[in-house]
């Protein structure tokens, strides 16, 4: 094939259209150094064991690979339950904002957990629980009711009743049942007083309670607790007016006595003290993970050790390369354009020489030490190498030469 | 064209007076050795990066750090920072009246960053008009970055009115 006629993706024998990674398609996939992968994984097996469920978080700075993580924390969870039981829930607690109604307070938190878990979950417990042997003999929600136990005899009634009402059998639209479970004040509804439910969730206690119930359920259906995967949870620092309340509720959730709820998360910022202080001050929610201010980090692992070492980063960019580079489509188009000598398959278009460069050139300045913007790099020379190639209708090699233009300011 | 990035070693900072210099210093691995010469040095309190922050990582790695800053006998606004910096034990302080200079030198792998310029390490520095320019540890860099560590271990201790804090005798009024 004429180089001219071909797209970036034949040109750099990607197996995919463009050069990028995706933190979601490409969760499976976990680079830089393995030792940071190795404690975050091991502080979640102990939590599995220790708390029930995992209750610690990652933090680093833009492009370090935080939402990339909590994919590949879903993806472990997913692919190896019998290390990590627990359902994965993403969500992202941004953009929080106490200025803006209905984006701030426990109540926009919680509505995003049960967004997370969305309806087919609820219904897939529901009727999970329901199919239990053991649990056909009486009525459903008093079923559930014997189970549950947190919050007043209201909520958990309530919650049972509306649960068996809505979420059991596919009969009626489930709208006033997610108001509800999402703490709208609902003034006088004849729909939610028929399934038996007598009260509003009028805190955020409440609140967090119809999630904790929810988890023992999971338990007891799955036996597996659930792990929401925070994303973006810098945004707390916007709490100011609600930090009690929030405080609060994390608090609960940190507590010893749920062992079905547990939480992941990640949050932008450098050094310890990027935590928002309505997580860490009062520390009585890291004494709860087992941790204080001075051992912060065996609890909320820094992803900037990934990469960290000059040998991290060249290793990163190995795997990066070896990950999206169909290799036996790139052997096919070296043989084809007779440059063997020149670049190996999994390297295509870069030689060694450039990647060594690149490598010390990136290595350089520490802000350059991060996922994103080796990737972002790597894509930018491979586009270069490219459109020159197509310019010109001859395969370019991305040579030390080659990227030394490109690579001057950084 | 060849060897561009090397020669492209200095760049000018007119924003943020030393903040790009300490997000480079918390993102910098091994780290050897650490100069702060600052005539005023606040706690940075409220900043992206405080004084405390700054001397966990000092602590934390072990880093051999000189600062270098006017007495807090004379200026006040010095007291809080030369009182953090004493409590280091990887600290070693230096008053001097006369100084004006403001150099951050940071060695670290692959070899290291500095900072010459006007701002003081303070907040209102941040934000007010300063200018510097950051020395990166490549080409001709390496030598200039070498030439100032030289210049702070040996020759700012033995300028006159240059007192080194005697940190067993506990900070006193003189």
């Amino acid at each position: 094939m004429e180089v001219k006629n071909m797209d970036l993706k034949d040109y750099c024998c990607l197996n995919r259209n463009r050069f990028v990674i995706d933190p979601e398609l490409d969760a499976e996939w976990y680079f830089g150094n393995r030792q940071v992968n190795d404690e975050l994984l091991m502080r979640i097996r102990n939590d599995f064991l220790v708390r029930g469920v995992p209750k610690c978080g990652i933090l680093g700075r833009f492009g370090y690979g935080k939402t990339h993580t909590l994919y590949h924390l879903k993806y472990l969870f997913k692919s190896e339950p019998e290390l990590y039981p627990a359902v994965p829930l993403i969500l992202r607690i941004a953009p929080y904002d106490e200025s803006t109604p209905g984006l701030n307070g426990w109540k926009y938190i919680h509505g995003k957990m049960l967004d997370a878990m969305g309806e087919n979950f609820i219904r897939e417990i529901v009727r999970g629980f329901n199919s239990l042997p053991g649990s056909g003999t009486g009525e459903l929600s008093t079923e559930i009711l014997k189970k549950i136990r947190f919050g007043d005899e209201n909520l958990k009634s309530s919650l049972s009743s509306l649960l068996a009402a809505y979420f059991l059998r596919d009969v009626k639209s489930t709208m006033s049942a997610w108001q509800w479970l999402k703490g709208d004040k609902i003034s006088k509804s004849s729909e939610l007083d028929d399934a038996g439910v007598k009260k509003n969730l009028d805190t955020a206690g409440d609140m967090l309670n119809v999630i904790l119930n929810l988890g023992s359920l999971t338990r007891i259906v799955k036996g597996a607790g659930i792990v929401f995967l925070m994303d973006e949870a810098q945004s707390l620092n916007e709490v100011k007016k609600r930090a009690i309340e929030i405080h609060d509720a994390f608090l609960q959730m940190a507590e010893p006595d749920n062992s079905d709820v547990g939480f992941v998360f990640a949050y932008f910022g450098t050094g310890l003290n990027a935590i928002p202080k309505v997580f860490s001050t009062p520390d009585d929610i890291l004494s709860r993970l087992g941790v204080t201010q001075t051992n912060i980090q065996v609890a909320i692992k820094d992803l900037q050790r990934l990469i960290s070492t000059k040998k991290d980063m060249r290793e990163f960019i190995d795997q990066v390369l070896s990950s999206i580079i169909d290799s036996e489509k790139a052997e096919n188009l070296l043989k084809e354009l007779s440059i063997e000598d020149k670049l190996k398959p999994n390297q295509i278009p870069f030689t060694e020489d450039a990647l060594e460069r690149l490598t010390q050139v990136m290595y350089e300045k520490e802000p350059n030490r991060n996922a994103r913007m080796i990737i972002q790099t790597l894509a930018q020379l491979s586009a270069e190498a490219y459109q020159k190639g197509k310019r010109e209708n001859g395969y370019i090699v991305a040579d030390s030469e080659f990227i030394e233009r490109f690579v001057r300011d950084m | 064209m060849k060897n561009e990035w090397e020669h492209n070693y200095v760049k000018i900072v007119q924003e943020r007076g030393h903040e790009d210099f300490f997000l480079r210093f918390s993102l910098a691995h091994k780290i050897t050795h650490l100069t702060i010469i600052s005539p005023w040095i606040t706690t940075l309190k409220d900043e992206q990066y405080t004084l405390n922050e700054i001397i966990k990582k000092i602590n934390d790695e072990n880093i051999e750090t000189l600062v270098f800053m006017r007495s807090p006998f004379k200026e006040k606004h010095n007291m809080d920072s030369a009182e953090l910096f004493f409590k280091c034990p990887t600290v070693t302080l230096y008053y001097n009246d006369e100084l004006h200079a403001k150099v951050y030198i940071c060695r670290c792998e692959p070899f290291g960053f500095a900072l010459v310029g006007s701002a003081n390490l303070s907040g209102r520095a941040t934000r007010a008009h300063e200018i510097g320019l950051m020395i990166d540890g490549k080409g001709k860099g390496i030598d200039t970055i070498k030439e100032l560590q030289n210049l702070s271990l040996h020759d700012l201790p033995n300028r006159s009115g240059t007192i080194k804090v005697d940190k067993q005798g506990g900070m006193k009024w003189k």
